[in-house]
């Protein structure tokens, strides 16, 4: 019934106990935490091997010993399982609720002299996501920012409850839409694992194609936007334009913008056009020309500089405690990819680099940013270079399938790690499934980031992250 | 930096021009909605956009109007950071339940700002 990659089995008490003081311990890594009705489930990975697996727990009287009374990044995942589904975890340091807002919300009270609390959102003065952040301030100086978020929570879990595989596929590619190409991934890996489903290597290889695009266009809208909150505009322009002009070639190739529903259990919904290959290749040359000078006006402008080297330092030792994944880890010492580790076709046969560095700070996530850029252009040209042809889809017949089967899947979106767990039932629909993105443990780490920088700093250290909200909220 | 300012200089002004109008009703309604939103609300449109748990996929391609290519601004079409300073507002998602409030409060800001900007006290 478990997937080949991520056995689950069903664990005693006392060994999910075991396995939270290896999380502690640093064992063992946490890749996500849910539930359901009656257990909930860990995914974990072994820090010396990678071996990777999902504890499941029984819980008597709906409930189950916390982890995060061990492990503090399980400690959200934990209050959104008591919001979500009414397990208690035994032993939560922080029972508040997190997804579910009910009346008021009890901030964490800082103490000291001339302090003051500054309010930010769910309604922001920019177009982004909705999220509240509490400032305490010592004039300037942050002494502690706390999160609230919840406020995306649209019930993705609940929705996926019954529905067909298509649905649960049009679900899972609107969790997060600056991510869609990897959640779609993500899931259909799943379904793929749970139903043992072949896929065509044409798809493969076209899939790692629509991901690369979706990190670049990411990975430039993002570098310009941060350079845009340090008031350095020329580059939110110049970056602004690649950015566009990556998600113009999208769309003229796979006919959408974003490429929303374009990857599918069994494989891809659309081929390369008759020109693509032409059109990739331009925009690759473009790219390739125009990136230099703009790497250079960011590396030499010494008040743009001045605002990210030093500003919002993750210290490598908490990036490794949450398993952060993403540029937020690499530019935090943490060498982990998905695409390498545990690792999908076809990044086993292209050669690329996981750049990670030490430094921690906005600059450091910035030119992580950079470096995976690079790497994501000389991958496209990889992949149209030795593109296979043949099929892009095998058919799934959902209906022949007898008895209950499961599938689970980690895929690198632009953020990171993408978790995806699914059960499928004997009618062929979904029975449960969970989607966790990078955001859920890179989160409370900007909190950590953000303390003894100035206030005037949060947006910038807040975009060197850009977590995704409505990826975390469901 | 003199490298890309001499040639953002060389390759001159990116953005393009407006699509064509090349359907007839279309054109007569964009006339009708251009006269009523004069009279009404002037020359410039001001926009408030709200969040009410989107993908995030609309907020980018809402970004993506005002890059380089499409300079939105042009138009007199403007986000502004304030319902206050706001004649429309515009909402993505399908509207939380932990949004419902923000959401009303900012409509109400929106309309009461309207109100007065039409019937001056």
């Amino acid at each position: 019934m478990a997937s080949l990659n991520w056995p689950r089995s069903i664990v005693r008490r006392e060994d999910w106990e075991r396995a939270a003081a290896r999380l502690q311990e640093g064992e063992l890594a946490l890749f996500g935490l849910w539930a359901e009705p009656r257990y909930a489930h860990m995914a974990v990975m072994e820090r010396e091997t990678n071996a990777c697996s999902v504890f499941s727990v029984e819980c008597e009287d709906n409930r189950f010993p916390s982890l995060g009374r061990l492990h503090p990044p399980a400690i959200r995942p934990e209050r959104a399982i008591r919001d979500l589904v009414g397990l208690e975890p035994e032993g939560l340091p922080d029972a508040r609720p997190w997804l579910r807002h009910s009346g008021a919300y009890a901030f964490l009270p800082a103490q000291g002299e001339s302090l003051h609390q500054i309010p930010v959102g769910p309604v922001h003065a920019g177009i982004i996501e909705p999220g509240h952040f509490r400032f305490t301030a010592n004039g300037e100086t942050v002494v502690r920012l706390e999160e609230r978020l919840g406020y995306a929570h649209k019930g993705v879990d609940s929705l996926m409850l019954g529905a067909s595989i298509e649905r649960a596929s049009a679900l899972a590619g609107r969790i997060s839409g600056d991510s869609t190409v990897a959640f779609s991934l993500a899931f259909a890996q799943a379904l793929e694992a749970a139903l043992g489903i072949e896929v065509p290597s044409r798809a493969l290889w076209l899939r790692a194609l629509l991901a690369e695009l979706e990190r670049l266009a990411n990975h430039f809208g993002d570098i310009g936007a941060i350079c845009n909150d340090a008031a350095f505009v020329i580059l939110h322009a110049q970056f602004g334009l690649l950015r566009e002009r990556v998600v113009r070639t999208a769309e003229v190739c796979f006919g959408h913008r974003l490429m929303m529903d374009r990857v599918a259990a069994g494989g891809v919904l659309c081929d390369l056009p008759a020109d693509g290959d032409e059109r990739l290749r331009a925009l690759i040359a473009q790219l390739r020309k125009d990136l230099p000078d703009l790497i250079e006006v960011y590396d030499n402008t010494a008040s743009l500089k001045d605002r990210t080297v030093g500003t919002g330092i993750l210290s490598p030792a908490l990036a490794r405690q949450f398993a952060a994944g993403g540029f937020v880890g690499r530019a935090s010492g943490r060498n982990f990819d998905a695409r390498r580790t545990p690792g999908y076709a076809p990044y086993d046969r292209l050669k690329f680099e996981v750049p990670v560095v030490q430094a921690g700070d906005v600059n450091a996530r910035v030119w992580i940013r950079i470096r995976e850029i690079e790497q994501s252009l000389a991958l496209i040209e990889q992949i149209l270079a030795q593109l296979p042809s043949g099929p892009i889809r095998t058919p799934i017949a959902t209906k022949a399938q007898t008895g209950v089967r499961e599938g689970a899947a980690l895929v690198e979106g632009f953020r990171g790690d993408i978790l995806a767990w699914v059960r499928v039932g004997p009618e062929g629909r979904v029975e449960r499934a969970h989607l966790r993105d990078p955001s859920w443990f890179q989160w409370p780490l900007l909190e950590a980031a953000i303390e003894g920088n100035i206030v005037a700093d949060f947006p910038l250290c807040n975009k060197s992250f850009n977590c995704s909200y409505s990826g975390h909220d469901l | 930096m003199r490298r890309l300012l001499f040639k953002s200089f060389v390759q001159g002004i990116l953005t393009e021009p407006a699509p064509a109008q090349d359907d007839g009703a279309l054109a007569e309604l964009a006339a009708r909605v251009n006269q009523a939103s004069h009279k009404r609300l002037g020359r410039a449109l001001s926009i408030r956009e709200v969040d009410a748990g989107s993908c995030n996929g609309c907020e980018l391609e809402i970004h993506a109007l005002s890059n380089v290519l499409y300079d939105l601004e042009r138009f007199g079409l403007r986000f502004v950071a304030s319902p206050r300073h706001a004649d429309v507002l515009l909402v993505t998602g399908p509207v939380t339940v932990n949004m419902r409030e923000a959401l009303e409060r900012t409509y109400r800001v929106d309309r009461v700002e309207m109100d007065q900007h039409q019937n001056p006290p």
